[in-house]
């Protein structure tokens, strides 16, 4: 329970878009300062960010020594060292590369309704800063939606890039703005299969709900695995997901997907109940990404961008650098 | 007990609890939720609630007791119980007691008859098991008792006498209706005419008239009336006596007139002949009577109702009247002298008002346009005064009056064309409890007195709203002023205070009248009696009185004059049939009695409205913290649908 009172932040925004309010000027100019700092990810290409344990790359900048083992370069070894200590030790740099990032926004019907102040308002604001950053430090940039469509499968996808420099923000802006809520639920597994085919040691920004069976979340982590891809989670919850007192005076609930009907007793017991099943799905959701060796994050909408910049990020663990 | 509506119609306001009901239930069917998804809420370990009917909130039991309530009310609903049948006084007897009941019948009296035939219903009555109640129509009804057994009742009945006074029938019948209840009967014994009876629908559905005599051949002494001034001598003094024949033939009577007391042949007594026709209504004046005092007319040959046969009356001793006359006005003073003159016997003393002492006052004071501070302690004549005090009350300055109407009062008798008494100008006088009109104006389109009279304090005043015209008291040719003149002076000529008192019989007689001091002891009739200061006696018997007053007695003569219970003479009765005896037990018919509980429901309303306020107050209340959350909710921006 104090999990969730420490996600209630009392500052509210304006009810306008999120989404144009992650390309004001303001928000700019604060994203000016912060880069983006991947734990594993690292592309092929020269770039701009700093990767570290990489044993196969030449650079300017020692990053330390390792002991010498079978296989490696024999041009990373260093002599001076085997000179005076007759040990055989190999030189690890720190390479500056380019990585490339997916920015995945899960736009199912869950995630609507598709207006200001929504979850995918947030989710599509939340895409569209740390994009900010990436196409600022010269990652490679990839933006895509799930399905994407409204008229679309659990597993279709929209996508676009990749994307280049800061110059390519407009585009970038361009494809978040026409992202909106599809019809029905996302099969994010599928849709990452998809969309990650030709990416390798990439890193995977999931920006969700996550209210679903959690072996989906598995799987789709397991698809982002397998490419040698780094994931992180967004997860991002409205207030009526964390607080169900606004159901005071409806017995009967719909769920936006599916549409199917549940019958419920509106009573301050069941709310409390709900609270403690969605907090014991958030830690579920936490072990899971724990498991694959990724971080998780945890947000609602009313948040609003400062902090989710302020707070959550950190928390994220992307790594964002001043 | 069953219960009714008045005005069922008003039921129909129950039709405002179906919008009240489709009120609730529309607000009350609750709008499914839209959800992110119910994952979650599946996993809620909760009862699952698969049909649950819209449960309607306290409030619309009490808005709807409100309503039910209302309608209710004015539907003015009842309760009708069934009477329990016949109360305990269920078989009444009326007595008439009137005077009429005197008259002779069939070798006795009708109310001899009457009582006889009334003890014998009573033996019917009790032996059928009836309670009964016993009540004597006189003048005023009265209860001689009630739940009566045989015994008592006939022993009630047999101590009862015909009493000299009218009767009251139609009180008498609504007393027996209150008494008998709805089970009861009602035997009335009279010498009056079932269709000559008032009565209302209930005593004449529950009555049963027994009448007793019919016919009789009654000439009655209507009335007598002294023509005497105290200031004139006995010889001019005379007794006029009114007689009606009440038979259907011509009757010869002769009238006699002698002092009280006086025996058959004494030679003072005064005799006249009068032939009266059926029906017919004549006096005899009879002067040139030698002696004063206490007297008593009778008629002779008796007839078959004796008690109007005999009148009493009272001829005054002459006395010397003194008369103070306060006056600036000497031409009026010199014609007061020679009036008095004229009349004999009376001395007039003149004083200017700036003379006046209350101690100097005679036993008649006449104050001309002059108004002392304090009255005089003797009778006083006001003539136009100027202002009040406490004998007369003046309302406002002089108008010019016109005669309008002339009231019975001893001083108006021989009085005509009392126009002539006005002048110019007359003042405005106020008549009060006391002093009451006798001759009255009009001027400005209002009425006002012209003469005022009446006994203040024991003493007789009079105050007219105009002077009195030397000028006419000098003419002969001014009679009417004269006549009123005269007529003042005598009204005012205080009466000795041993003079017998004359009075009717069935007139209430105070023991603190007309005296200062009360009555303390009367006997008469009736038999003796002591009174209180506040006491009042009804003078049902007439006949010749001793009233005691501060150790010294005083006559108190009490006539009988009633033309209703003089006029014996009925048409005859239609042949009855006997009156069935009831039987004790309730008859068929159902009597209901309806209980009205619009007041209590009116009541339920009221509680209502006030549980409905205290409803809202609390449930207000007790919403605040979700309606503040669910308001937090919708400024955050969020889905709240």
């Amino acid at each position: 329970m104090a999990a969730l009172r420490a996600v209630r932040s009392p500052a509210r925004e304006p009810a306008s878009s999120l989404f144009e309010q992650a390309f004001a000027p303001a928000t700019l100019r604060m994203l000016d300062r912060v880069r983006l700092r991947a734990a594993h990810a690292s592309g092929e290409r020269p770039g701009h960010t700093r990767v570290r344990n990489r044993g196969d790359v030449s650079g300017t900048e020692l990053e330390r020594h390792v002991a010498y083992v079978r296989g490696d370069d024999l041009r990373r070894i260093d002599w001076n060292v085997y000179a005076r200590l007759d040990e055989l030790v190999t030189r690890r740099f720190v390479a500056e590369r380019e990585v490339p990032v997916w920015f995945v926004v899960d736009s199912s019907a869950s995630m609507g309704p598709d207006e200001p102040a929504s979850k995918l308002d947030m989710a599509r604001a939340i895409a569209a800063m740390l994009a900010t950053v990436s196409l600022s430090g010269g990652d490679r940039v990839s933006l895509a939606a799930i399905p994407g469509r409204k008229d679309g499968g659990p597993g279709a996808t929209m996508m676009h890039g990749p994307l280049r420099s800061r110059r390519a923000l407009a585009e970038a802006r361009g494809f978040l703005a026409g992202v909106h809520q599809a019809a029905g639920p996302a099969d994010l597994a599928a849709g990452l299969d998809q969309l990650l085919r030709r990416t390798r040691r990439g890193l995977v920004v999931l920006i969700s709900d996550f209210l679903c069976d959690l072996d989906h979340v598995a799987r789709a982590l397991d698809v982002i695995a397998s490419r040698l891809c780094e994931a992180k989670l967004v997860q991002v919850l409205s207030r009526e997901d964390r607080d169900p007192v606004w159901l005071y005076g409806h017995d009967v609930l719909i769920d936006r997907e599916t549409g199917a009907e549940h019958r419920i007793e509106p009573s301050p017991d069941t709310f409390r109940r709900y609270e403690a099943v969605l907090l014991e799905h958030i830690a579920s959701l936490g072990r899971v990404a724990a498991r694959h060796g990724m971080a998780s994050a945890l947000t609602v909408s009313d948040v609003g961008l400062t902090g989710f910049l302020r707070d959550e990020l950190p928390r994220l663990g992307l790594g964002l650098v001043r | 007990m069953s219960w009714g509506l008045s005005t069922p119609a008003w039921l129909a306001g129950l039709g405002f609890l179906i919008p009240l009901v489709w009120l609730y239930l529309r607000t009350r069917r609750r709008p499914p939720a839209h959800v992110s998804s119910l994952l979650l809420w599946r996993a809620v370990a909760e009862p699952v609630v698969q049909k649950r009917r819209p449960r309607l909130p306290l409030l619309f039991f009490v808005q709807a007791l409100l309503i039910a309530a209302g309608a209710l009310a004015l539907a003015q609903p009842f309760a009708r119980r069934q009477l329990p049948p016949g109360p305990a006084k269920d078989a009444v007897i009326v007595l008439d007691v009137s005077a009429s009941m005197q008259a002779s019948e069939q070798g006795s009296t009708r109310f001899a008859l009457a009582r006889d035939a009334a003890r014998q219903r009573a033996e019917e009555l009790a032996r059928a098991g009836r309670r009964l109640t016993v009540i004597a129509a006189g003048q005023q009804p009265q209860v001689l008792g009630t739940d009566l057994d045989e015994g008592r009742a006939a022993a009630l009945i047999a101590a009862l006498e015909p009493r000299d006074t009218g009767g009251n029938l139609t009180a008498a019948a609504e007393l027996a209706v209150a008494q008998a209840g709805h089970q009861g009967s009602i035997d009335v014994f009279t010498d009056a005419s079932a269709e000559g009876l008032v009565l209302s629908r209930d005593a004449r559905a529950l009555a049963t008239v027994h009448r007793f005599g019919s016919g009789g051949s009654n000439v009655a002494l209507a009335g007598v009336r002294v023509v005497a001034s105290p200031f004139d001598a006995p010889g001019r003094t005379r007794v006029v006596v009114t007689a009606r024949n009440h038979s259907a033939e011509t009757r010869t009577v002769d009238i006699r007139v002698a002092p009280l007391g006086a025996p058959a042949d004494a030679k003072e007594a005064a005799v006249r002949s009068l032939t009266l026709g059926p029906g017919a209504t004549d006096v005899v004046s009879i002067d040139g009577l030698a002696w004063t005092g206490p007297f008593q007319a009778t008629l002779a040959p008796a007839d078959d109702l004796p008690l109007d046969d005999t009148l009493y009356g009272v001829l005054p001793a002459p006395a010397p009247l003194q008369i103070l006359l306060l006056s600036e006005d000497e031409a009026l003073q010199r014609a007061l002298e020679n009036l008095g003159r004229h009349l004999g016997n009376v001395s007039v003393r003149t004083l200017v008002p700036a003379q006046y002492q209350p101690e100097v006052a005679e036993s008649v004071t006449v104050f001309d346009r002059f108004t002392p501070a304090v009255p005089p302690k003797g009778n006083a004549l006001y003539l136009a005064p100027p202002r009040g005090n406490g004998d007369v009350t003046v309302a406002g300055g002089t108008v010019r009056a016109r005669f309008a109407e002339q009231r019975e009062h001893p001083l108006t008798y021989g009085l005509a064309n009392a126009h002539t008494l006005l002048g110019d100008e007359t003042v405005v006088l106020a008549p009060s409890a006391t002093m009451r009109p006798v001759l009255l104006g009009r001027a400005d389109g209002r009425e006002l007195p012209l003469v005022l009279a009446g006994d203040v304090g024991g003493r007789r005043v009079v105050a007219t709203a105009f002077p009195l015209r030397a000028a006419d008291l000098r003419s002969a040719d001014s009679l009417p002023t004269l006549m009123f003149t005269i007529g003042l002076l005598r009204w005012l000529a205080p009466a000795p205070d041993d003079a017998p008192l004359t009075r009717l019989a069935g007139e209430r007689l105070r023991a603190g009248f007309p005296d200062a001091t009360p009555i303390a002891r009367l006997e008469g009739p009736g038999g003796a009696r002591d009174l209180g200061p506040s006491d009042e006696v009804v003078l049902e018997r007439a006949g010749v009185y001793t009233a005691t007053v501060r150790g010294e007695t005083r006559q108190l003569l009490v006539s009988f004059v009633d033309p209703t219970e003089s006029d014996i003479a009925r048409p005859a009765p239609v042949a009855q049939q006997p009156a069935p005896v009831p039987t004790a037990e309730p008859s068929s018919s159902r009597v209901w009695q309806e209980l009205p509980y619009t007041r209590e429901v009116l009541l339920v309303v009221l509680a209502a409205m006030v549980l409905e306020w205290l409803v809202v107050a609390t449930s207000g209340r007790r919403r605040r913290l979700p309606a503040a959350a669910a308001s937090a909710a919708a400024a955050a921006g969020q889905d709240t649908r």
